[in-house]
């Protein structure tokens, strides 16, 4: 069962959440893209607090006796999602940071050998 | 002619890495080398400065399957048709490139690893250690059929095929095992070829006890996945 006072508190908490992901999406502290998983987080949050007969609907199906619970494994669930999400957007940042450091480290040598071959011909041009 | 490039891997061997390149000048002048600076915190590069333009240095630390990558992606960009490993640390002994390279330029084998189990001679590492990579070796017997027995040594040489493939595709850390596996997936042909190595002189080998259990894990499991992604993208193309 869910009570209206908590209903309240859900509704105000997910609108602070909505203010706080657009404040930062604003300042471009978050990319749009990756925001996408908050976002949709956001939406069913919103729509379950303001109408908790999906609340209801959902723990009958799956058999949860208290209904809040539902909601707490919904909440969970998508936590699980978005954190699956960083450790890929990780492991693809890591790997794309490996070449560039990889390119970086190769074109420096290129430098090195190019002045020296430089210094060498300027050297000979004045000695002659 | 065919081109055959040295990589070097080194990562706070400043103590060591003089000797190597002075040995390897010495017994085998007639290969290029390239020394692969992962970041070193100790004063490498200083030591390095006269061979400057054989040292390729990493701005960020990457480990050592990201090091030798780099010298693979040198190995392509300036065409070698071979490329050899060989620690940092003076555990290789250069005089050995001769026989690891020759089963590459007769066209033996694709890859060729120095294996210290062979003949069981020079260092043989602690009894500890040598359970871990009998072990490793016997995970890659069950999923390859093949039988390596030093699958951790780092001392290897693969021919142009290989390079490419490792330059665009190189097992991040503790890589020796799991490239091993990428290589029989992609359907090379691996030798393994006698070679005495010795105990490392100055600085410490990066795996101790504790990390030893997380090697051990680590690895298995990434030699497990290299095998099932090997056999998927096997059987698309």
């Amino acid at each position: 069962m869910i009570t209206h006072k908590f209903q309240m508190l859900l509704i105000i908490a997910t609108i602070l959440y909505f203010i706080f992901i657009y404040q930062l999406l604003k300042k471009k502290r978050l990319i749009l893209k990756y925001a996408l998983t908050w976002l949709l987080t956001g939406v069913v949050l919103i729509a379950m607090a303001l109408f908790p007969g999906i609340i209801r609907w959902g723990a009958e199906a799956l058999g949860i006796y208290s209904e809040v619970n539902f909601l707490f494994l919904s909440i969970v669930a998508f936590i699980l999602i978005i954190e699956m999400s960083l450790t890929v957007i990780v492991s693809k940042v890591s790997l794309t940071n490996r070449r560039l450091t990889q390119k970086l480290a190769l074109l420096e040598n290129k430098i090195d050998k190019l002045e020296r071959k430089m210094n060498e011909a300027d050297n000979r041009n004045t000695d002659i | 002619m065919t081109k055959a490039l040295v990589i070097i891997p080194v990562y706070n061997e400043a103590g060591n890495i003089t000797k190597v390149i002075n040995e390897l000048e010495e017994t085998a002048p007639s290969y290029d080398y390239v020394v692969i600076n992962d970041c070193s915190k100790d004063n490498t590069v200083q030591v390095l400065e006269e061979k400057k333009e054989k040292v390729i240095s990493l701005s960020v630390n990457l480990g050592i399957g990201g090091a030798v990558q780099t010298g693979y992606l040198y190995a392509l960009e300036n065409d070698y048709d071979i490329a050899v490993q060989l620690d940092g640390d003076g555990q290789h002994d250069p005089s050995y490139l001769k026989e690891l390279v020759k089963p590459i330029e007769s066209g033996e084998a694709s890859i060729c690893i120095g294996s210290r189990f062979v003949l069981k001679e020079g260092f043989q590492s602690s009894s500890l250690r040598k359970a871990g990579i009998s072990f490793l070796s016997f995970v890659i017997h069950l999923c390859t059929g093949k039988k390596i027995k030093d699958v951790t040594s780092g001392f290897r040489a693969v021919n142009r095929e290989y390079i490419e493939l490792f330059a665009n595709d190189y097992p991040q850390d503790y890589p020796e095992p799991e490239a091993v596996v990428m290589a029989y997936r992609n359907g090379a042909i691996v030798k393994e070829v006698p070679v005495v190595m010795r105990e490392r002189e100055k600085g410490t080998s990066s795996i101790d006890f504790k990390r030893g259990i997380y090697y051990m894990v680590k690895v298995t499991l990434s030699i497990l996945l290299a095998d099932v992604v090997g056999k998927s993208r096997g059987r698309r193309g």
